[in-house]
């Protein structure tokens, strides 16, 4: 017998399956007037890996999502919104503005060293949220310093930018935009890797993600060991958005709001359920919002992927905070 | 047997000889190898961002980095070549191969005003940032399917740019559209935009001329620019008279920007004989000055030009309306000129025709010194007041 949950999990496999075909089927040029070489090309250095791209990065920024609003116990929090993605951001600064010498001429340096700095970036950040939580008990006040940890990192980005050459600038200036277009195959693989790592962690923490709901002294009384919790859960946020970042750019809304997209179609709110829910619909989301960027059915092109991502994420987190502020 | 006897068995002979021929061709394939030292370097007369390297049948280009000097890639036509560098040079610079007599890519418009200039725009076969194209003849070409648009905002089309399969895509080093990806179309840095004089710019279509085969066509063409660029320049020092101070810039978030000391406006100033006002300050890069001094400084000021992109039109009532500050700023003479982007292709047309811009330039600043032509009014022109 076939459970609610696992009817949408079929169904948002079957989604991501259609839209991930659509991209790889459709493009700016039909494949098939193509030569064969050329065809294969396209299809493998640039339909593949933008699919993984935003396959991994939508589900991997929805499960980083999901552990920090769990983490935090505030449905509010997410990696862009407490300066995770800015710290990644710093890294890749620091990388490309201040060491611009060491990235090469052509690029903003290889996916991996980028990927590592962006890591550590957002590891130094996530550390810093988790120093500060333990001082503020309200999450709006754990919110408010994530967003003037968010505006320092910035301050130091424009310090860098206007110290930085022109070549670097502009090199960082086209990754701030946004895109699942960036990577590589091989880089590109490694995202959904990344995410599916998350998931089978989150599985394996499961008892500990729920218990930590109900608040962190129950947790600790039902067995969590918190400072362990933590620990990891920092290292798995902070990789995953990390690479998220490294490879794309900073990516908003995907992380805070796939959660609450998974809580409007599904009831189930233990992490069990809940976590390849979370997973499939946000590689679903980023697959769709790369659709209305790339817009394969018109002449014209499409949207920016962070104006296309805050046109679908604002609105959700606004009916949010509505719904908050009624229960309240 | 004697020794003398042993050497006119025919078959020893034979033997000696073969002996003989191998080490002459050990030998002469030792002196095929070339070395660094041989190279001979063809530098342009007026660009610092590139050279054409020699050797023997081999020829390259080598982009530099005007400013540090450091060589950023070989390119070459032929895989023959190509293996002649990897052998010469082990410095790690990547060298490319392109394909002469093929089709070129470009990301910016003004690569597509180089390569019309220099070699002809049937070796252009698409671009990015079409929008902000106004040469005609290739907006036609786009429209008739001739080129393609491949994009820019908000992305560049990789895609298309694999099914045109041009031989490379010219590119600013800092916005390599493919990234690296292995792809097999090559990337040619053009670094036109840090050349610090308006020749030097424009002599890059010599350098995009070679990359398709075309390089005595292109060269024959910066000629007849130069030519008269420099006959332009020389009727400035023949004369005597002052030269007017000119400054440039506009009120941007409350501080002065301006092109810099160093820049290529500046640079046509000083050739136009004109005495830029902030000569001393900064290189290639704009300005950024505290509106307080600009306005001390500005006092003593003869002239003010303006670069700006105002499709409606634009007027010395506009530019107060734009920023009241301006109007304190405004010369006695009440003298401003301005080049309309919206309006000229300045950063497509006007960097292939620099001496166009000179003889606008000369006719406003110094209209003392007699010109054969008369003004063109093609880039910069006199700012009416209403």
């Amino acid at each position: 017998m076939v459970t609610g949950r696992m009817k949408h999990v079929f169904l948002l496999i079957g989604l991501t399956l259609v839209l991930s075909l659509l991209h790889l089927m459709y493009g700016s040029v039909d494949l098939s007037l193509l030569p064969d070489r050329v065809a294969q090309v396209i299809f493998l250095e640039v339909r593949l890996p933008r699919v993984l791209t935003a396959v991994g990065a939508g589900a991997g920024l929805a499960l980083t999502g999901l552990f920090m609003q769990t983490w935090f116990r505030n449905s509010l929090a997410g990696p862009s919104v407490l300066g995770i993605t800015s710290g990644g951001s710093l890294g890749v600064a620091i990388l490309t503005l201040a060491g611009g010498g060491a990235t090469g001429f052509l690029n903003l340096g290889s996916g991996y060293s980028l990927m590592l700095v962006a890591a550590v970036g957002s590891l130094f950040i996530l550390v810093l949220v988790f120093v500060a939580s333990k001082r503020f008990t309200s999450p709006i006040t754990l919110l408010v310093f994530g967003l003037m940890v968010g505006y320092t990192v910035s301050a130091i980005v424009v310090v860098l930018q206007s110290e930085a050459s022109s070549e670097s600038l502009q090199a960082f200036v086209f990754w701030g935009m946004g895109s699942f277009g960036n990577a590589s195959l091989k880089v590109s693989a490694v995202l959904p890797v990344l995410a599916v790592l998350a998931m089978v962690w989150g599985r394996k923490r499961r008892k500990w993600l729920d218990a930590w709901t109900l608040g962190e002294n129950i947790a600790i009384t039902m067995g969590t060991p918190a400072q362990k919790f933590k620990m990891e859960i920092i290292i798995v946020v902070g990789i995953v958005a990390g690479a998220v970042t490294s490879v794309c750019g900073p990516i908003a809304f995907l992380g805070l709001a796939t959660p609450h997209v998974v809580k409007m179609i599904s009831k189930e709110r233990s992490h069990k359920q809940t976590l390849p829910l979370v997973l499939l619909t946000g590689a679903c989301i980023a697959l769709f919002a790369d659709l209305l960027v790339r817009a394969p059915w018109s002449e014209d092109s499409g949207f920016p992927l962070n104006a296309v991502l805050a046109l679908f994420g604002a609105p959700i987190v606004i009916a949010v905070i509505w719904k908050r502020t009624h229960e309240l | 047997m004697t020794f003398e006897n042993n050497l006119l068995n025919p078959l020893s002979t034979n033997c000696f000889l073969l002996i003989l021929l191998f080490s002459l061709s050990v030998t002469s394939c030792k002196e095929d190898e070339v070395h660094t030292s041989q190279v001979e370097y063809l530098k342009p007369s007026y660009a610092q961002g590139y050279r054409l390297g020699m050797v023997k049948d081999c020829e390259w280009l080598e982009c530099i980095h005007p400013s540090t000097q450091k060589t950023l890639v070989r390119v070459v036509r032929d895989s023959s070549a190509f293996d002649i560098l990897s052998n010469m040079f082990v410095d790690g610079v990547a060298h490319i191969v392109i394909s002469e007599k093929k089709k070129l890519a470009t990301l910016s418009t003004t690569h597509v005003a180089l390569i019309n200039q220099g070699a002809g725009l049937e070796y252009w076969s698409g671009g990015a940032f079409i929008s902000y194209l106004q040469n005609e003849e290739a907006l036609q070409m786009i429209d008739n399917s001739k080129a393609s648009d491949l994009g820019g905002v908000p992305e560049f089309d990789k895609e298309k740019c694999l099914a045109i399969n041009p031989s490379a895509v010219l590119i600013y080093p800092y916005g390599d559209p493919l990234n690296n990806l292995e792809l097999g179309i090559p990337v040619v840095p053009i670094l036109e935009y840090l050349e610090s004089t308006p020749l030097g710019r424009t002599e890059w279509m010599c350098a995009i001329g070679w990359m398709v085969g075309e390089h005595a066509k292109a060269k024959l063409a910066f000629s007849l620019i130069s030519k008269e660029y420099e006959h332009l320049k020389s009727l400035i020092a023949q004369t005597n008279s002052a030269r007017p101070v000119v400054f440039t810039g506009s009120v941007r978030e409350g501080k002065w920007s301006a092109p810099g000391g160093g820049s290529l406006v500046a640079r046509f100033i000083e050739d136009a004989g004109g005495e830029y006002l902030f000569r001393d300050g900064g290189g290639l890069e704009n300005l950024t000055l505290d509106l307080e001094s600009v306005i001390v400084s500005a006092e003593n000021a003869d002239l003010w030009g303006l670069v700006i992109f105002a499709p409606d039109g634009y007027s010395i009532a506009k530019m107060v309306l734009d920023d009241q500050r301006h109007s304190y700023l405004i010369p006695e003479s009440r003298k401003v000129f301005y080049c309309n982007t919206a309006e000229v292709d300045y950063f497509g047309d006007l960097i292939v025709s620099p001496e166009r811009v000179l003889g606008d330039l000369i006719a406003l600043i110094r209209p003392d010194v007699v010109l054969e032509k008369r003004l063109e009014e093609k880039s910069f022109k006199w700012l009416q007041e209403e």
